[in-house]
């Protein structure tokens, strides 16, 4: 188990503070967040090229806030493959192998399995010059793991590629993780790359963990208003939480009442995402656990498949996904007056900042 | 058309044959007679031509490979045989045109270097340089590569350069190979020759040793007074020579305030202190940014595969940085070697080449300097072409080697 305890470090007037990280063997963790959110500093600090100012961090129990990197064992992968140009593909993957004499054999074999598993097996000869962008980071993915690292650390490995090779990649990678369950700290501002490689995502923002927890829990109860937004959620709305007799809470959004689980009374905001949310023409139908507002259409923006409208309703603009087909059936165009329903299972009471 | 490398073989060994029979005085009936240096420049000459047409057929249509031979056979009859007064420009056109016939644009030129020297004498230089800078203007112009404002720059500043640069190639063309070999035979000239070789070499070692981790140093940290510490660096460009030379001798001469200690006026060690003095600068620079395009990422990356600071170093960024630092010694020997002001004054014995020239046209006059001024020029200016040829073929240049993908 990886475990980071209060680890510190400031540049300029950036700070990195990680109260508490720990990741699980074989686990895969997605670091994500913003650009300056301090993802490469936390990775860096990690692998032992930056030092940490405070705090530690411990490798299966054992101490290593002080080791060199090269005492660490750690794979390490960056946005730029970062392949030594001077060496062949085969010396590139090899480069680990000199520094641990004792274990050459078993290296040799995880080379040659690793060399299968990313089909770079063709490459061996080239010179790093000629390869394209994924089969530089595949080459790069096999350098990494060619030493049996305690720890992977991939720093915005599939940044730079394009949208095929990317997709490609993420396959290649999880499948490579799924083979060998080398413990993994995947760093990322994109937040599909996230969800469709992590097991667990930790959310970063100005240098402070925000949020830590299984994609589905982060994807569905996000913790606040900037992880909420930060995955997509576009509309964040005040409510009126209140408890029955029998200490249910409902929330009161415009004229509903839905039964919403809250922890929270009185005004509060919740995040629903705006493809839960569905546009009616006219007054639907009531339903128990879904709320109805009623609002105007105030833009249309066409995203190729869906369209993204802006509905201005008496609670704040609601952004609704709506699917091309159905809303060009509904004759409906800008300003048109619409129903939005919102489901209560839907709905993500936020928790208010202290 | 590709030719293999036997076949290249083949016709240098050819090539060797009839040098080597044009070298044996008994033969008699030859259409002329070279003496042996003529003979072996030309040898060089021609196998180099033979490399470059080697190189070249994996390169070009048939058509044009067949008229490379038909260029030089031209070159041949009307500077070396035709006009054997011409024979030591010969040397250098055929390097030139071997070497450029792969460029339109520089063959092109050449073309009209020849053409002028044959029919615009006795001004053929003249000539060249207007007629050059014509078709300079014309052919970027007539390729639309490049507007013609960033042409006329170029034009009107090589125009400018060329009048810089003329003196020194008239100096070094009008002398035959024989006179330069006669210069060479003179005791006085050799040993001054020896001395400048064996001290500039001394002196580039020297420079390497210190200078590549200071640079590595620089390159790789960050503190404060690191601009005033490269701008010390940059120093010994900037103080003159002489002053430079009196320095020296007042803290380590024969009579300076350490000169108890350690004097080395007089001596080769001073000799090469004065040298490195004013050419560490070149390799230090070079290295420094060498270095500093090695992206720390490499080390970075390296140092996770388990290698030490140092290991990172000799690994991963030393022969990255090696071509950068190997184009420093050759500029740091370059200056090293071309020094006069500075090594006069604190060790004018044991005597450099420049030292010599120097003397000579201050005692006995322009003529008597000439000919080792010139063997001096040709000695460098092969050594420094050689050095570049060794560059080429034995360092690769990485391309984008902080790499993106």
């Amino acid at each position: 188990m990886i475990v980071l305890s209060n680890l510190q470090k400031s540049l300029g007037s950036f700070r990195l503070l990680i109260e508490r990280l720990e990741i699980q063997p074989g686990e895969y963790l997605v670091i994500l967040g913003p650009s300056g959110a301090g993802k490469s500093v936390l990775l860096l600090t990690v692998a032992g090229l930056i030092r940490s100012g405070a705090g530690q961090l411990f490798f299966d129990g054992a101490d290593v806030t002080s080791l060199p990197p090269e005492k660490r064992d750690v794979g390490l992968v960056f946005q730029e493959a970062n392949l030594f140009p001077h060496l062949t593909v085969a010396k590139n993957i090899a480069f680990g192998k000199r520094y641990r004499r004792k274990r050459a054999a078993e290296i040799q074999e995880r080379v040659k399995l690793l060399i299968d598993m990313l089909s770079i097996r063709h490459l061996l000869d080239r010179t790093v010059e000629g390869l394209s962008g994924g089969e530089k980071q595949r080459v790069a993915v096999a350098r990494a793991l060619s030493i049996g690292p305690t720890i992977l650390l991939l720093d915005e490995p599939l940044g730079l590629l394009d949208q095929n090779t990317r997709e490609e990649l993420r396959k290649e990678l999880r499948r490579v993780h799924d083979g060998l369950r080398t413990t993994t700290l995947h760093v990322t501002h994109d937040r599909n790359e996230a969800f469709t490689m992590a097991d667990r995502i930790a959310i970063l923002n100005e240098g402070r963990l925000a949020q830590v927890g299984p994609r589905e829990e982060i994807f569905t109860r996000p913790a606040s208003e900037f992880v909420a937004r930060f995955l997509g959620v576009e509309n964040v709305l005040d409510a009126f939480a209140e408890q029955d007799a029998s200490g249910r809470t409902f929330l009161r959004i415009g004229e509903s009442r839905l039964p919403v689980p809250s922890q929270y009374q009185g005004k509060v905001r919740f995040c629903v995402r705006p493809e839960d949310v569905s546009l009616h023409p006219s007054v639907p139908l009531r339903a128990e656990a879904a709320a109805s507002l009623s609002g105007t259409i105030k833009s249309i923006e066409d995203r190729g498949a869906v369209l993204r409208l802006v509905v201005n309703c008496p609670v704040g603009d609601v952004v609704v996904l709506c699917g091309k087909q159905q809303f060009l059936g509904s004759g409906l165009s800008c300003s048109s007056s619409v129903w939005l329903r919102l489901n209560a299972a839907s709905i993500h009471v936020l928790p208010r900042p202290d | 058309m590709n030719f293999r490398r036997s076949d290249f073989v083949a016709m240098a060994g050819l090539l060797l044959l009839l040098h080597a029979l044009l070298a044996v005085d008994e033969l008699r009936g030859l259409p002329f007679r070279l003496d042996h240096f003529t003979n072996v420049a030309l040898l060089f000459t021609s196998l180099y031509f033979l490399y470059s047409g080697y190189l070249l057929s994996h390169r070009l249509a048939t058509f044009r490979l067949a008229l490379y031979p038909v260029g030089y056979a031209a070159l041949l009859y009307v500077f070396f045989l035709r006009n054997p007064d011409w024979r030591p420009l010969f040397f250098v056109l055929g390097v030139v045109y071997c070497s450029a016939y792969r460029l339109q644009a520089v063959l092109g030129l050449f073309t009209i270097f020849v053409l002028s020297h044959i029919f615009a004498q006795p001004h053929p230089w003249a000539a060249f340089l207007v007629l050059g800078c014509v078709f300079a203007v014309a052919y970027m112009v007539h390729k639309r590569a490049y507007g013609w404002f960033h042409v006329t720059a170029l034009t009107f500043g090589l125009a400018i350069f060329g009048v810089l640069l003329f003196p020194i190639i008239c100096f070094v063309l009008l002398d035959s190979p024989q006179t330069i070999l006669e210069t060479f035979s003179q005791s006085e000239v050799a040993l001054a020759m020896k001395t400048s070789l064996l001290s500039a070499t001394i002196c580039t070692l020297v420079v390497l040793v210190f200078g590549v981790p200071l640079a590595y140093g620089i390159a790789r940290t960050n503190f404060r007074g690191k601009t005033v510490l490269e701008t010390a660096i940059d120093l010994p460009i900037l103080i003159p020579q002489s002053a430079v030379g009196v320095a020296f001798l007042w803290v380590i001469g024969a009579k300076g305030f350490l000169g108890g200690v350690v004097n080395v006026g007089g001596t080769l060690t001073g000799v090469i202190l004065a040298q490195m003095f004013v050419s560490a600068p070149f390799l230090i620079k070079t290295a420094i940014t060498s270095f500093e395009a090695v992206h720390p990422h490499l080390e970075g990356v390296a140092r996770s595969l388990g290698a030490s600071p140092a290991g990172a170093f000799w690994r991963v960024s030393l022969p990255l940085a090696a071509r950068g630092i190997f184009v420093g010694c050759i500029l740091t020997w370059a200056r090293a070697i071309s020094e006069v002001g500075s090594v006069a004054i604190l060790a004018y014995y044991p005597m450099t080449a420049p030292v010599l020239v120097f003397s000579r046209s201050t005692q006995a006059g322009i003529e008597q300097a000439r000919p080792v001024a010139i063997v001096l020029i040709l000695t460098c200016l092969w050594i420094f072409i050689g050095l570049h040829f060794i560059r080429s073929v034995a360092f690769r240049r990485f391309v984008g080697r902080t790499e993106q993908i």
